[in-house]
């Protein structure tokens, strides 16, 4: 968050991006879940975990938002969901970003065959259901929400290597390139150390829109029992709860918003982050 | 959820033959070898993680029998090595046979023909819709650019392409099926109704061939609403795209000539915007498409929608891999034929309107 | 109603089909339909390839078996296929008389080659229940007589018969359609299509059409030969989600909804019946005694270990949601069967003594984790994560530093089967309706045993009382060493029963007849 923040300010165009309200709602939606998340055990009415005797109760002022098929308060539950959501989202799209960024970098700076090689590969993982995959690798690996990210991240990678790749194209092209490729300067240098500031941004900007699509992906792996375990208290598998019992409306409906929040914030900042972006960039990542 | 229209940046690539039949001829090759290349990611992956198929089919007395563990495993061919099992599957997949599911135990190739059309049926309708919807959605969104109705329908389209589908569906389920009563329930027909006869597997487009419209009724009653939170994504991202699209175009200077003439400004919209921006807009949904019958694992989960997504989610949890990849095939199939498909449209309207999209 | 023309028209109009018909009787008289929704366990409707719940009901009424049981009853068998039967003394030769009236649905005489074939097929694919035919050899001295005879007193047998699995099709039929009762069936037959299709039993109803994903219907057999004919023309068996049955029977919309918890089943009216019974399945924990497996296992497979897991586990609270109906498993043989354990035996907690035992046992700050099935797998409206969630608040209670890790059955399953759990959350449903599949699967060194990592001779007591019941033929004694065999089993086993859960079944007014049933939930031919 706070890199994030960090990274608007550095920005050149960050006074547009302040402008944007959107991106101004989006921040402070994320804050608040990432105050929530941080505090979850003071701030959280009910240990997420205790059971009693009763079962669903309807939302009530002890309860806010009900309990759930062992009596947990659904509401302590989903502020320490965000414990589980939140930073695993993060970590998906760091470990696929950085994964994706490498096999581009290497696959823009090598260029000729094993360029195509790479491209042929992320093109066979676009198509590919990705859906499909990560349920198969999930299942088979055991659910738990390590090895969701596992499988999310291995079908995650391609969207990023095309970009860098693209953006290592049209830096190649530039001529301060060429005169550093003339002088002798190692190829890894140049890989690393010239590329990162042109690649960091719209890498940024992209994995700031995947962390949305991380979000509602490990939560329907989740919904389907592929991801976070018992009694851990995710968002998806707490609405699959609700989906069992779905005419105790409170039990689903509750943890979905908080998944729907959260998504439409990142994604809110990931937009303008792009709009803020110079258009030739911004239209890289929409492709 | 990839980006719609990946594909799109390898048209850009110099071809090296320039003549059309090559051209066609190299992308078909392409795109016969990205499905192989499917065949080998499923493949590896699947064996490369632990898991135990047979354990996943047999029962726990029969598993405890290692005559049956082992009539099971030469039944499917799982006692062979990978690289072999693997050269038996492409040996047959050549002349058209994916192989045997162990879940449902008969042929993969039949489980599809069942399966695919009913997610083909609801992919369709929500196409549809999200064309409709997102195309009148994008242009008023580009045309008031900045103003009132262009954030509004922003956060509209950005929301969309933020609902868990999983609880869209649930949400909507218990809504229209539990509280108002106007959907009808789970399934694609009435208990016991009868499905029309089997000619395209859609049963609305079947019940009409054969002139059964109380059937085409009750179909299209159950498919209404999987079909509407399935479309919800999908209007997000056309209407998003369409906006984008024609946001560049309004920029170009034929535009502003056209303005210039002093045309409408409905007539600049329809005849310099919206017609070279609708290709590209069409093929982002084609793509679009193609996502969606992978999407619909989540809600047809939801709806008991006996389609590709419930059967994927069977072969993933049952490790049953030739479920597995008959799945995978048929999606990235699907995708494939997309790209190939407007490509060649591209190819066809306007060799330059490539450089230009 | 508000009265308007069309209303009356109606009115009228129908009053006169009504009329009509009562004079007429038209041939197309509206059908009876019954619908019964379910979540489906079922893979096809070859008997000898089905196992599952939803596969047993159908096939229970598509095939006759030899021998069954009436209503919800499984212990006194009754005749079905086999008009009588003896049984020798020492338990081990079966000989059952065919019915002469007995006839398939397409009218042909059933004979012994046919119950030859049937359950020699069973036997021979070496599907999922082939293990029921396990020790047994069939012959049939005449075109009317079958014997079934084993090596070893086996007084089960007459149960293991009323098993779906063991229904009797026509051999000739399946033959014809590339069916075999040959050694290698198991590769060479390949009638399971055909009998996806088309049924070849003697039951009261036959298939109409077959599909894995939505619905199974069932027609009259209008030749049917017993004594109670169908009481339906068609029978629909569909597939639909928990939620969603219990709605549509509310509405009227189904007649039967199978699969309620009694959370669900609570509060659905007048307009239904509600009938609760109890399920066969029992669940239940148990802890590694494999020592060897892992550094958890060192101290699971410690007595101490265990006591402090039995006397630490809340069983009011698991009962409580479990929900009404339900009851503390105080053996591992559900209450139904002969010599099941009464209330008062049933362990309580008794946290003091589990503190006592944990601090013995020297696990302390070991994680430990639980297997179980894990995709949100739920049986009896009990789902196995909440099951395991409970558990695990009570262990954690006592000192044990446990973790969850379920699983879809294709990963848990291997690793409960090779006893790689250190602990695990599972349950047990009888393979036939006898407190002997309890015995010669829970004891040392048998099937669940060594996947407890119990290994033969470990409890010399335990497996004493084990064969002993196993060819005991009186049925009082039976009955004493199976009580014997479960107390011992609660003092010394690694074995935790916690939970038979209730079976409920909801259905519409309008049908009669409706019990529950252990093995086939509900006997559809019993319907009305």
């Amino acid at each position: 968050m706070l890199l994030l923040m960090k990274k608007l300010k550095r920005s050149k165009n960050t006074n547009s991006i302040w402008r944007q309200p959107l991106a101004v709602v989006g921040i402070l939606i994320i804050l608040t879940w990432t105050i929530l998340a941080i505090f979850a055990p003071w701030i959280a009415p009910y240990n997420p975990n205790s059971q009693d005797a009763d079962k669903f109760l309807t939302p009530s002022a002890a309860h806010w938002m009900g309990t759930d098929e062992l009596n947990r308060d659904i509401w302590s539950r989903i502020i320490h969901g965000a414990r589980i959501s939140l930073p695993y989202s993060l970590l998906l799209v760091a470990l696929s970003a950085t994964l994706g960024t490498i096999i581009g970098a290497i696959s823009g700076y090598a260029g000729g065959k094993i360029d195509s090689v790479i491209m042929r590969i992320t093109d066979v993982f676009f198509a590919f259901p990705g859906i499909v995959l990560a349920m198969a690798v999930a299942a088979a690996l055991g659910p738990q929400i390590r090895n969701a990210v596992i499988a999310v991240t291995i079908v995650a990678w391609p969207v990023y290597a095309r970009l860098v790749r693209g953006l290592n194209l049209n830096a190649k092209q530039n001529d301060y390139e060429t005169a550093y490729a003339i002088l002798g300067s190692s190829a890894l240098r140049t890989l690393i150390v010239d590329l990162r500031p042109n690649l960091s941004g719209p890498v940024f900007v992209l994995a700031s829109l995947e962390v949305g699509n991380a979000l509602l992906l490990l939560s329907g792996l989740s919904f389907l029992g592929l991801g976070a375990q018992p009694p851990a208290a995710e968002w998806g598998s707490m609405v699959s709860m609700g989906a069992v019992n779905f005419d105790r409306w409170w039990v689903g409906l509750f943890p979905g918003l908080a998944i729907l929040t959260a998504v439409l914030a990142f994604n809110f900042i990931g937009d303008s982050l792009r709009d803020a972006l110079d258009p030739r960039t911004a239209k890289a990542l929409r492709d | 959820m990839k980006p719609v229209s990946g594909e799109r940046k390898s048209r850009k690539r110099p071809l090296s033959g320039t003549g059309f039949t090559p051209f066609i001829i190299r992308r078909l090759l392409t795109s016969i070898l990205l499905v192989f290349g499917v065949t080998f990611i499923a493949f590896t992956i699947t064996q490369l993680v632990p898991g135990d198929p047979v354990a996943a089919n047999l029962g726990q007395s029969a598993y405890s029998d290692p005559e049956i563990v082992a009539a099971f495993e030469k039944e499917f061919g799982l006692d062979q090595p990978v690289p072999i099992q693997y050269a038996k599957y492409l040996g047959n997949l050549i002349q058209g046979d994916l192989g045997i599911s162990l879940s449902s135990k008969r042929p993969v190739l039949e489980d599809l023909k069942e399966y695919f059309p009913a997610t083909l049926e609801i992919a369709l309708v929500a196409v549809f819709l999200a064309l409709i919807v997102g195309l009148l959605l994008g242009i008023i969104s580009a045309v008031t650019r900045d103003r009132l109705p262009d954030q509004i329908i922003r956060v509209f389209s950005l929301t969309g392409v933020s609902m868990p589908a999983f609880w869209t569906a649930l949400t909507a389920f218990y809504i229209f099926f539990f509280v108002l009563g106007w959907a009808p329930g789970t399934g694609r027909l009435e208990p016991g109704g009868e499905p029309p006869p089997t000619v395209t597997g859609l049963f609305t487009i079947d019940s009409l061939i054969v002139g059964d419209f109380q059937t085409f009724k009750q179909a299209f009653s159950y498919l209404l609403l999987p079909a509407i939170v399935l479309a919800i994504y999908a209007i997000g991202v056309l209407t998003r795209f369409t906006r984008a699209s024609m946001l560049e175009i309004l920029g170009n200077d034929y535009v502003r000539a056209a303005r210039a003439k002093g045309l409408p400004e409905v007539t600049v919209i329809r005849r310099h915007v919206l017609r070279p921006a609708l290709l590209s807009i069409i093929t982002v949904a084609g793509v679009a498409f193609s996502s969606l019958l992978a999407g619909s694992v989540l809600v047809e989960n939801v709806f008991s929608w006996p389609g590709l997504g419930q059967y994927a989610y069977r072969a993933a949890v049952g490790l049953d891999l030739p479920g597995i990849m008959g799945v995978s095939m048929v999606v990235a199939t699907v995708y494939i034929t997309m790209n190939l498909f407007v490509d060649i449209l591209y190819r066809v309207i306007d060799p330059q309107m490539r450089d230009s999209a | 109603m508000k009265l308007n023309f069309k209303s009356i028209a109606s009115i009228a109009l129908s009053t006169a089909v009504v009329t009509a018909g009562l004079v007429a009787l038209p041939a197309n008289a509206a059908t009876k339909n019954l619908t019964v929704e379910t979540v489906f366990q079922l893979t096809s409707t070859d008997p000898a390839r089905s196992f599952e719940q939803t596969g047993n009901m159908i096939n229970r009424t598509l095939y006759e078996t030899l021998v069954t049981y009436k209503g919800g009853d499984a212990s006194t068998p009754v005749p079905a296929i086999a008009s009588k039967w003896k049984v020798n003394a020492g338990a081990t030769e079966f000989t059952f008389t065919i019915d002469p009236k007995a006839k398939f649905a397409n009218g042909k005489k059933v004979t012994s080659a046919d119950v030859v074939f049937s359950l020699n097929r069973l036997k021979n694919i070496k599907g999922n229940p082939s293990s029921l035919m396990a020790g047994i050899t069939v012959s049939a001295p005449n075109k009317s007589t079958v014997v079934l005879s084993t090596e070893k007193a086996t007084p089960q047998v007459l149960a293991i018969v009323t098993s779906p699995a063991l229904g009797i099709l026509n051999s000739k039929v399946v033959k014809a359609n590339g069916g075999t009762d040959a050694d290698d069936a198991s590769t060479t037959d390949k009638a399971l299509e055909f009998l996806k299709g088309k049924s070849v039993g003697s039951g009261p109803y036959v298939l109409k059409s077959f599909n894995l994903t939505t619905e199974v219907v069932l027609e009259k057999n209008t030749k049917y030969w017993g004594a109670e004919k169908a009481g339906y023309d068609k029978i629909i068996v569909r597939n639909v989600p928990v939620n969603v049955q219990r709605l549509n029977v509310i509405k009227g919309t189904s007649s039967i909804a199978v699969d309620l918890s009694p959370d669900q089943a609570s509060g659905v009216g007048s307009k239904v019946n509600v009938v609760t019974g109890k399920a066969s399945n029992v669940f239940f924990f148990y802890l590694s005694q494999n020592s060897t497996f892992s550094e958890a296992t060192k101290f699971t497979s410690d007595a101490k270990c265990v006591e402090a897991a039995r006397y630490g586990i809340n069983y009011n609270k698991i009962v409580r949601y479990a929900g009404l109906g339900a009851i503390q498993a105080p053996g591992i043989i559900p209450s139904f069967f002969s010599g099941a354990l009464s209330k008062k035996n049933a362990i309580k907690q008794d946290t003091a003594r589990a503190k006592t035992a944990f601090d013995a046992c020297g696990v302390k700050d070991t994680p430990v984790s639980i297997g179980f099935w894990g995709d949100g797998g739920a049986v009896n409206g009990l789902n196995f994560g909440s099951l395991a969630a409970l558990v695990d608040e009570d262990l954690r209670a006592v000192g044990f530093k446990t973790k969850l890790v379920g699983a879809p059955i294709a990963v848990s399953l291997p690793l409960y089967r090779d006893n790689k759990e250190e602990m695990g959350l599972w349950l047990w449903g009888p393979d036939w309706p006898d407190s002997t599949n309890y015995t010669e699967s829970f004891s040392p060194g048998t099937k669940v045993g060594l996947r407890m990592g119990w290994a033969a001779g470990s409890d010399s007591v335990i497996t004493d009382l084990q064969t002993k019941a196993a060819t005991e033929t009186d049925t009082k004694k039976r009955a004493a060493l199976f009580t014997k065999w479960q107390k011992e089993m609660n003092k010394r086993s690694p074995l935790i029963p916690l939970v038979q859960p209730a079976a409920i079944l909801v259905a519409n007014k309008s049908v009669k007849g409706v019990q529950d049933h252990p093995i086939w939930k509900v006997n559809l031919s019993e319907l009305k």
